[in-house]
């Protein structure tokens, strides 16, 4: 078991630095030039670019670079915003709580939602339930969170004036931007799990099963539920994954604050420095969240916590 | 991208289990819920009508899209304007009609270039194996570790706007998916018997490969595109949506509801309608791929 | 006595996406208490289906009680609420399965399951369960029952699950006990085993059984009484033995005479059913045998025969049963060909001896004699194949000794029988032989020169000479291919011919493996298991090879297709002059293949014979645990020869002899050297410290 736990999170680890790799090359090597993105090379001089070059290190081979790269993010070195030239590790740190938030309430609707509809779709098959089911896993994973999101403001707050359509003050904003973003990996996980489900449920031990006399309820959610979630755990941490990257657009929609929010404003604004720190600062939730999700199968599949031991 | 992997697993795992029944597939499916061929007989026209518009806009808009009728600005939805107006008096149903081409020309090159190079790397990995396997699937790994729609953002915040770039940055974080399921198709049908067989009565390596391995291993690849396609449009539109699109005069569906959102109380048709193209054309793409996965994958058949 | 269970004109509907199917019509029979009925069909015989009727399991499936009634003691089943049926379920009537690795919940500890259908019909204090769910698995056999009890069915062989799913269908002490195909899955020597059990269970318990199979033999072991079913109707029904010695149905006679019996004349046709058995939804009007029947008439295809009684508790479906043709053919069974019978009679009339073979009797069979040993075709020298484990992070790595230093030589014209349980390394040998892959160490010699996948251009030219057959037909086409095209593909690979010369010449081969040379461009789907394992020996064949390797190539077909597909290759091989290797697990037919047969186990060859010989005295007690584990060779043989528990794992083999943690016979020489393999006797070669 230990030895499974500390073989995952060395895992992790490399995959950490893999993605560094990644936003290094992905802002770096790519033809776009970050200086010309920071400056307007029309109004600026030559040495002006030259010096800007210089301070940035680019004129440095490849791999002196990419050292230094990891250097100054593994100290905590973003750099600084090329708007606001605010160092851009605090400016993120103080928007994290908010979009975790977001994320972890838009997570719990879509598994809640997700996973119940789903064992219930495919356990009464060809229902009303299904019904709901196959149509919510459809539109889940077909609406843009942007559309679905303006939608529930054109009904809840124009229309309706129940709920505000922006801010982030307080848990009734956060109503809404949930229910949009939670909608999407709604979609998602309703589909795998009932999939899934459905193939469990043909499986022969199931047959064993009813053969022993059990009920209904203990076949379906005792044994074949646990079955299906193996498959589905692994679908359900990406979602999460998706879900946090998901608020850049939720959240400018919303007008809420928020790690996303910054982004598309950085994007807006050019801002090199901030957005790659963000994609970076995600990229590592987004191990975290997978870490945490395969750690989670040595709770549903005893045959992973047996060969650990 | 948003659940690429995942449709890429179990789209692999369903087709190396499927039973061997390929080929005998009627179209007798039933649910319960009216026929699914209705279903994707509408999906499927609600596609051509698109392509048409996409195609065509000239013939199917009313109105120019450049049309700016001070006369009529901000006007709800009525018999004149299907869609209403927007705050320059432009046809917002003329409008949507005329975005349709830039939105789907991103959907559909972004998964075009996607496919040949996942499905590219997938082929080589899955079918020389080895060292070649291992370097090819760490790499695939590393452009996991960022989410799909943040992948793409950051590529396309990288390059700068505009359509090919777009495209360029979809199109690489959808890589990974379709590399994952032509990989793993790949390596099952090595191991059919039919290959062995092949192998065994003497046929060279790239023969088996060309005349056995790739024709088989193709179709999951396709329905996966199918359904990628969805995603594709999705992401386009939400890269648009944040100011990473085409800066055009006739804007795509993402940057029209963009430009629509400063309207939104006052004129809720200019944001409602982009939407309702996007969802309505993804909803399509996603029947149609369901409807041909359950026909690839026998195993599936008849679950609706 | 008024039966346990009493099934009356039961019809089952299947519902299917093209719309409703009948699986079983209009099925009578009944079990006494303590009684054996077998329910005796070949696939789409609605065998299975039948049997999950009666625990209703069918209303989960797709299927529904159409017509008839299933009554359990005073209790008719077929129409009780689903909550009473549940009580039923597990309690009164148990159920064990065919594949006793897929039966069992992956993720649940056995102990757990077990405890847990205890409790869905009893109240009990878990600690009390538990212990009594030990107890059950010490009763069925299985050593070290506390810790079964705490693993997961992954963790466990599939002989001892079967074992472990027997308990659990005990632990509700049921009236009867329905077991569908429990052995087909496991290996002969665990079969013999699992059988006993079921066999001593019965007695000692006092319960039914209900046992659903495709083998005779394994009926014929078991039965009290059988029940035939073909095609979803009962062809015949009647006490075991009875039947088994004089069937009375077209359909059980040429069932029985498809089984290469023991003493059937190897080289000698077996009489084979033609065609194969029909679908749900193209079954045959009138009669549903008809079309296979060789005594076929016109009133056959027009209307249904009803099951009669003829008295003694046998009944037949069948209008010709009483014409002359078709007693002679019942008559010429006679208890003769058939082990089964044999086994049967024998448990009746104890005195009765096993009738001599009758060698002499038949006329017109080829020589006896093994062919005369020419120069070998092909040689193995000391061959070896090993294949890496995991391993790494800190585990040791580890490695299966599939094939362990095998040297064996293959004359030109002979036809080698290499049979062993699963695990034995026999399929990687044949494969080994014909170089499919590498080998870890040793030498392949073809023609007396070396063949290895290494000289590329050589290995290519000797595909023309070396065939193959596989095991599953299906798997082994390209479902998007043309029959035409797949049986052109080695000559578009080995020859010149022009696109019209090879139609031709696959028109010709269609003839020749029995099928219509127009069907050429239909796809493999739309033919049945036989034919298309008839397709895959048109593509063997093609090129005119030497050496044909046949790799179980008939274990995966109906009983009554095995025989024709035998019959063909015998056939073939004798009109082509081919050499061959036949690999199966299944001896009989072997047996009647083979000239010379080799017996494996665990990696190692441990005895060649000729075939007659092995059969008659064999030398390694390995091999004559084999023969007596076949089901039908009669329990009293078994029992003073059987092999105790389960074949090692080939990861790490035993020291010593392999075979001496299950031999009867093993002294400490045998756990501490490894035998020799040497000659006793021309043509005979053992590898035992105490040949028998």
């Amino acid at each position: 078991m230990l030895q499974a736990i500390s073989s995952r999170v060395i895992s992790s680890l490399l995959v950490i630095v893999g993605s560094l790799t990644l936003v290094f090359c992905i802002f770096y090597l790519l033809p776009g030039d970050p200086v010309l993105s920071m400056v307007d090379p029309t109004s600026v001089s030559p040495e002006v670019i030259e010096n800007l070059r210089h301070q940035l290190g680019l004129d440095r081979p490849f791999h002196e670079r990419l050292l230094a790269y990891f250097g100054d993010m593994l100290t905590g070195d973003f750099g600084r915003s090329i708007v606001g030239s605010e160092p851009v590790l605090p400016k993120i740190l103080a928007q994290v709580p908010a979009t975790l938030l977001l994320t972890a309430a838009s997570a719990l609707i879509a598994v809640a939602v997700g996973v119940s509809l789903g064992v219930l779709s495919a356990v009464r098959k060809g229902g009303i339930i299904d019904f709901v089911a196959r149509v919510v896993g459809l539109f889940g994973i077909s609406m843009p969170t942007f559309w679905s999101g303006i939608l529930l403001i054109l009904i809840f707050s124009v229309q309706l004036r129940l709920l505000p359509a922006m801010g982030s003050d307080g848990f009734a904003t956060l109503i809404l931007p949930a229910v949009a973003l939670g909608f999407v990996g709604a979609g998602s996980i309703v589909r795998m799990v009932r999939g899934s489900m459905l193939d469990v449920l043909n499986e022969p031990f199931v047959t064993t099963l009813r053969a022993k006399g059990l009920r209904e309820g203990s076949v379906n959610y005792k044994h074949a539920l646990r079955s299906a979630l193996i498959p589905a755990v692994t679908l359900i941490g990406m979602q999460i994954g998706d879900m946090l990257a998901g608020t850049v657009i939720i959240e400018t929609v919303f007008s809420r604050q928020g790690v996303g929010r910054i982004l598309a404003d950085a994007i807006m604004a050019k801002d090199l420095p901030v957005v790659q720190g963000i994609v970076f600062f995600t990229a590592i939730l987004y191990v975290g969240i997978n870490l945490l999700v395969d750690l989670s199968y040595a709770a549903i599949d005893p045959r992973v916590r047996r060969k650990g031991a | 991208m948003k659940n690429s992997a995942a449709i890429a697993k179990s789209v692999a795992e369903r087709s190396a289990a499927a039973p061997r029944r390929e080929g005998r597939r009627k179209a007798g499916r039933r649910f319960r819920f009216g026929a699914a061929e209705l279903l994707t007989g509408l999906a499927v026209l609600t596609v051509v009508f698109l392509a048409a518009c996409a195609l065509f806009p000239r013939l199917i808009a009313p109105f120019s899209p450049t049309d700016m009728n001070t006369a009529a600005i901000l006007q709800a939805p009525s018999s004149i304007h299907f869609f209403g107006t927007d705050y320059f008096g432009r046809d917002v149903f003329s409008l949507v009609v005329y975005g349709t081409r830039d939105s789907l020309l991103i959907g559909v090159s972004a998964v075009a270039v996607g496919v040949l190079i996942g499905g590219t790397i997938g082929a080589l990995s899955g079918y020389i194996g080895g060292r070649t396997d291992t370097v090819l699937m760490r790499l695939i790994d590393v452009l996991l570790t960022v989410p799909g729609i943040l992948l793409a953002l950051a590529i396309a915040a990288a390059l700068g706007p505009g359509l090919r770039n777009i495209v360029l940055a979809i199109a690489v974080s959808s890589v990974p998916g379709y590399a994952r399921v032509m990989r793993g198709q790949i390596m099952t049908i090595r191991k059919r018997g039919y290959v062995f067989a092949s192998r065994a009565l003497g046929a060279r390596p790239s023969a088996v490969l060309l005349k056995h391995v790739l024709p088989n291993s193709l179709a999951p690849l396709l329905v996966m595109a199918t359904l990628g396609l969805g995603t594709s449009i999705l992401a386009g539109a939400g890269l648009s949506f944040l100011g990473l699109g085409v800066i055009k005069e006739i804007p795509d569906w993402g940057a029209l509801l963009s430009q629509g959102r400063g309207y939104l109380t006052v004129a809720w048709w200019i944001c409602t309608f982009p939407g309702l193209a996007i969802t309505l054309f993804v909803l399509s793409v996603n029947v149609i791929g369901d409807h041909w996965r359950d026909a690839v994958d026998p195993k599936r058949k008849g679950r609706g | 006595m008024k039966p346990l269970l009493d099934v009356q004109e039961l019809t089952i509907d299947v519902h299917t996406p093209r719309g409703t199917l009948t699986a079983v019509s209009d099925i009578s029979f009944s079990i006494a208490p303590g009684e054996t009925v077998c329910l005796v069909g070949e696939s789409g015989s609605g065998k299975t289906i039948a049997s999950k009727a009666i625990m209703r399991l069918t209303d989960y499936e797709n299927g529904r009680i159409a017509g008839g009634s299933i009554t359990l003691g005073e209790t008719a089943l077929q129409s009780l609420p689903a909550s009473v049926m549940r009580g039923i379920r597990g309690k009164r009537i148990a159920m064990i399965f065919q594949e006793p690795m897929a039966a069992f919940d992956p993720v649940f500890t056995i102990g757990h399951q077990i405890a847990e259908t205890m409790r869905a019909h009893r109240h009990g204090r878990g600690a009390k369960l538990w212990k009594e769910g030990a107890e059950l698995l010490r009763r069925v056999g299985i050593p070290d029952p506390e810790l079964r009890m705490k693993q997961y069915p992954g963790e466990l062989s599939g002989g001892m699950l079967q074992r472990a799913m027997i308990a659990m269908a005990l632990s509700g002490e049921p009236e009867l006990l329905i077991a569908d195909e429990p052995t087909t899955a496991l290996d002969v020597t665990i079969q013999a085993q699992i059988l006993d059990l079921l066999n001593e269970l019965k007695d000692s318990l006092g319960m039914s059984i209900l046992l659903i199979t495709h083998d005779l033999g394994v009926a014929a072991e078991m039965a009290d009484r059988i029940v035939v079913l073909y095609a979803g109707k009962i062809a015949e029904q009647g006490p075991a033995s009875e039947l088994l010695r004089s069937p009375r149905h077209p359909y059980t006679i040429g069932l029985l005479n498809s089984i290469a019996a023991l003493d059937s004349r190897p080289g000698e046709p077996l009489r084979a059913i033609e065609g194969s058995p029909p679908g749900l939804s193209d079954m045959p009007s009138g009669c549903r045998f008809h079309p296979r029947c060789a005594f076929a008439t016109d009133r056959c295809r027009e209307s249904v025969p009803p099951l009669e009684e003829l008295g003694g508790g046998r009944l037949a479906a069948c209008w010709n049963r009483g014409e002359p043709a078709v007693l002679a053919a019942a008559g010429s069974i006679g208890g003769r060909r058939v082990p089964a019978a044999q086994a049967a009679a024998g448990r009746d009339t104890p005195a009765e001896q096993p009738p001599k073979p009758r060698l002499a009797a038949l006329p017109g069979a080829p020589l006896e004699a093994a062919p005369a040993l020419t120069s070998p075709l092909l040689e193995a020298r000391d061959l070896v194949k090993h294949y890496p484990l995991g391993g790494g992070w800190g585990r040791p790595k580890r490695k299966v000794h599939a094939v362990d230093g095998v040297s064996l030589s293959i004359a030109e014209g002979e036809t080698f029988g290499l049979v062993g349980e699963s695990g034995s390394g026999k399929s990687t040998l044949g494969r080994l032989l014909l170089q499919l892959e590498p080998q870890t160490s040793g030498q392949v010699l073809y023609r007396g020169e070396e063949l290895s996948l290494k000289d590329k251009a050589r290995w290519r030219a000797s595909r023309r000479d070396l065939q193959i057959i596989h095991q599953d037909p299906y798997g082994t086409v390209d479902p998007r291919w043309s029959i035409g095209d797949i049986i052109a593909e080695p000559l578009g690979v080995h020859t010149e011919l022009s696109p019209s010369a090879r139609r031709a010449k696959v028109g010709e081969l269609l003839e020749q493996v029995g099928l219509s040379a127009s069907w050429q461009n239909r796809y493999p789907h739309e033919f049945s298991g036989g034919q298309r394992q008839r397709i895959g020996i048109a593509r063997a064949i093609a090129v005119n090879p030497r050496f044909i390797l046949a790799d179980e190539a008939v274990s995966a077909l109906d009983v009554s297709v095995q025989a024709q597909i035998v019959n063909l290759l015998q056939d073939l091989q004798g009109r082509l002059g081919l050499t061959s290797v036949f690999i199966a697990h299944g001896l009989q037919v072997v047996r009647h293949i083979s000239t010379r047969i080799g017996v494996m186990y665990l990696g190692k060859l441990v005895e060649i014979a000729p075939g007659e010989e092995l059969f008659r005295s064999p030398a390694h007690p390995y091999t004559r645990a084999l023969i007596s584990s076949i089901p039908g060779s009669g329990a009293g043989v078994r029992e003073s020869f059987s092999v105790r528990g389960e074949i090692p794992s080939p990861t790490s083999p035993p020291s010593g002899c392999r075979f001496h943690t299950r031999c009867p016979l093993a002294t400490d020489l045998c756990r501490k050297q490894e035998p020799a393999f040497s000659e006793i006797g021309a043509a005979r070669a053992v590898a035992c410290h105490y040949p028998l």
